[in-house]
C-alpha cells in the first residue's frame, strides 16, 4: 500500500512538473493569486490519527509504532485570498502488546487510516512573489481498517470517524512553479512539510 | 548554611525514594491474562508415599513444561507443612477430593496414576485457546491478611456466570517428602483462600468486574514474603474452568 502511494505521487509529480513548465510562460504574479491551481505533497509529524488511545496496559506492555502520515492536496484559488480543494491522507500504525504474565503471548493490531476531505484556505496577500502565508481548515472522514495478530481476543473492529484539521503555514516558492511548504496546527498531523507544484 | 541546605536536599531525595518504593510483599494488579492458563491442584501430604513418587514431581514438571501456561496449587492434607485449613475443606468439597494423591485439572478431579496430568493439561490448553475471559490480580500483605485486588474482563458472551477462587500460596517451605527424599522444600502450598461469586447469570462480551477480597493467613505461615496469590475463574457451578492468573510470574 505504501509503495502504491509513493508511485502515484511520483507519477503525479512528473505530470504536474511538465504542465507547470507551460505555466511558467505566463506572466509572473504574487505568491498567491486568483486562478492558480496547486498540488501539495507532504509528510507529517507526529501522526494524530490512531486508535490506541484505550488503556491497553491492562493486557500487558503496549507499544505503538506509527508511520508518519503522508498527504496529497489539490487546491484552486477562487479569489486572491481564498482557495478550495481536496485532501487525501494515509497513515498506519502497529500496536504490540506483550502479556507480562506470559511473555510468550505477543499480540496486537495493525491499523491503516485513510483520510479524505475538503480543505479551504485563507491566504494573506504579500508583495513578495515567493511567499504565500495561509491558514486552512479541513473537514473530512477517516476510514480505519484494523487487523489483529497473535492470540488476540479483545480486538474490536475500528469505526470510521469524522476528521478535521486546522493549520497555519507558508508556501515558499523557490521557482515560480515550485515551492516548499511547512505548516503547524492540529489534525492529521501536528506539523506538515512538503512540496508544492503550481500550474 | 550551605551544608544544612545540602543535607536537607539529600534527606528530601532519600525520603522521596522511600515513599515511592513499593513494599516487597505488595504488587500492582497484574495485567489481565488474555490467553488461557490451565489450573492444576495437587492434592497431597508430606507423609503420603505415593504422592512423593507421583504427585509432587509431576506438578514440578508440569510447571516447567508449561511455563506461563498453568497456575498450580499444592493442597495439603494435615501434615508437617500445614494444619487443617479452611481452604483445604472448601476445595475438598468443591472438587470432590478424597484419598491422596489426586489432581484437579481445570474443574475436573482425577486420581493420580489413572491419567497423565501432562496429557490432561495439554487437552485443556488446546480446548481453550481463545479464553472466554482474563483476570489480573494483585496482593498486599497487611499484618496477617493478604489483601487481593482483581480485574476480570470477558472477551466473549458467556451464559453461565462466574465464580473466582482466590488462594494465597506459600513457596519455599523447608520440608522433606516421603517417597522423594531429594525434595527439600514445598512450593505452591495453599494457605488461605475463598470463592467469590461475581455473576450468577449471563455475562456480555466486554463486561468487566473489579473488586477486592481479604484472605486471613494462618499462624504457621513460614515467611510472608513468599506468599503469592492465584485467581482462578470458573463458571457459577464450578463445573467449567475459564481462566487463571497468579501474582507470581512463572
Amino acid at each position: 500500500m505504501k509503495s502504491k502511494i509513493i508511485i502515484t505521487l511520483l507519477v503525479l509529480g512528473v505530470f504536474l512538473t511538465a504542465d507547470a513548465s507551460a505555466a511558467s510562460r505566463k506572466k509572473k504574479k504574487k505568491g498567491f493569486y486568483e486562478g492558480q491551481k496547486t498540488v501539495h505533497v507532504g509528510i507529517g509529524f507526529p501522526s494524530m490519527v490512531n486508535t490506541s488511545k484505550n488503556d491497553l496496559s491492562i493486557y500487558g506492555e503496549a507499544k505503538t509504532k506509527a508511520m508518519p502520515p503522508v498527504s496529497l492536496r489539490f487546491e484552486s484559488a477562487v479569489s486572491n485570498n481564498i482557495s478550495f480543494g481536496g485532501f487525501l491522507g494515509y497513515s498506519k500504525e502497529t500496536v504490540t502488546v506483550t502479556d507480562r504474565t506470559n511473555p510468550k503471548n505477543i499480540n496486537g493490531f495493525d491499523y491503516s487510516f485513510t483520510v479524505v476531505g475538503a480543505r479551504a484556505g485563507f491566504h494573506i496577500p504579500l508583495k513578495s512573489k515567493k511567499l504565500d502565508p495561509y491558514g486552512a481548515l479541513m473537514l473530512g472522514y477517516t476510514m480505519i481498517k484494523g487487523k489483529p495478530f497473535g492470540e488476540n481476543n479483545y480486538f474490536d473492529e475500528p469505526k470510521n470517524k469524522f476528521a478535521y484539521s486546522f493549520h497555519t503555514g507558508i508556501n515558499y516558492y523557490i521557482q515560480p512553479k515550485f515551492a516548499l511548504f511547512a505548516e503547524v496546527g492540529y489534525g492529521f498531523a501536528i506539523a506538515n512539510v512538503g512540496a508544492t507544484i503550481r500550474f | 548554611m550551605k551544608k544544612i541546605t545540602v543535607v536537607m536536599a539529600f534527606a528530601g531525595i532519600i525520603g522521596l525514594a522511600v515513599s515511592c518504593k513499593k513494599e516487597a510483599n505488595e504488587s500492582e494488579v497484574n495485567n489481565i491474562s488474555t490467553t488461557y492458563k490451565a489450573f492444576v491442584i495437587d492434592w497431597t501430604a508430606d507423609w503420603c508415599n505415593p504422592c512423593g513418587q507421583n504427585a509432587v514431581p509431576a506438578m514440578a514438571a508440569a510447571l516447567k513444561n508449561y511455563q506461563y501456561q498453568i497456575v498450580g496449587v499444592s493442597l495439603h492434607k494435615k501434615d508437617g507443612i500445614v494444619a487443617n485449613y479452611d481452604i483445604t475443606d472448601k476445595l475438598k468439597e468443591a472438587f470432590d477430593l478424597a484419598g491422596t494423591p489426586q489432581f484437579v485439572v481445570g474443574a475436573e478431579s482425577l486420581q493420580a496414576g489413572s491419567v497423565s496430568i501432562d496429557g490432561k493439561i495439554k487437552t485443556q490448553l488446546g480446548a481453550n485457546g481463545q479464553a472466554y475471559c482474563g483476570i489480573g490480580v494483585s496482593k498486599k500483605i497487611d499484618g496477617n491478611t493478604v489483601k487481593v485486588n482483581y480485574n476480570l474482563k470477558f472477551f466473549k458472551d458467556y451464559a453461565d456466570g462466574a465464580k473466582v477462587l482466590f488462594i494465597a500460596i506459600e513457596n519455599h517451605i523447608p520440608g522433606t517428602q516421603t517417597g522423594n527424599p531429594s525434595l527439600k522444600e514445598h512450593n505452591e502450598v495453599a494457605r488461605a483462600g475463598d470463592f467469590s461469586s461475581i455473576v450468577t447469570g449471563a455475562i456480555s462480551k466486554g463486561a468487566s468486574f473489579e473488586g477486592s477480597i481479604d484472605l486471613p493467613l494462618p499462624a504457621d505461615v513460614v515467611n510472608k514474603d513468599n506468599i503469592e496469590v492465584v485467581a482462578v475463574v470458573f463458571n457459577n457451578g464450578i463445573t467449567a474452568h475459564l481462566n487463571a492468573n497468579s501474582t507470581a510470574t512463572h
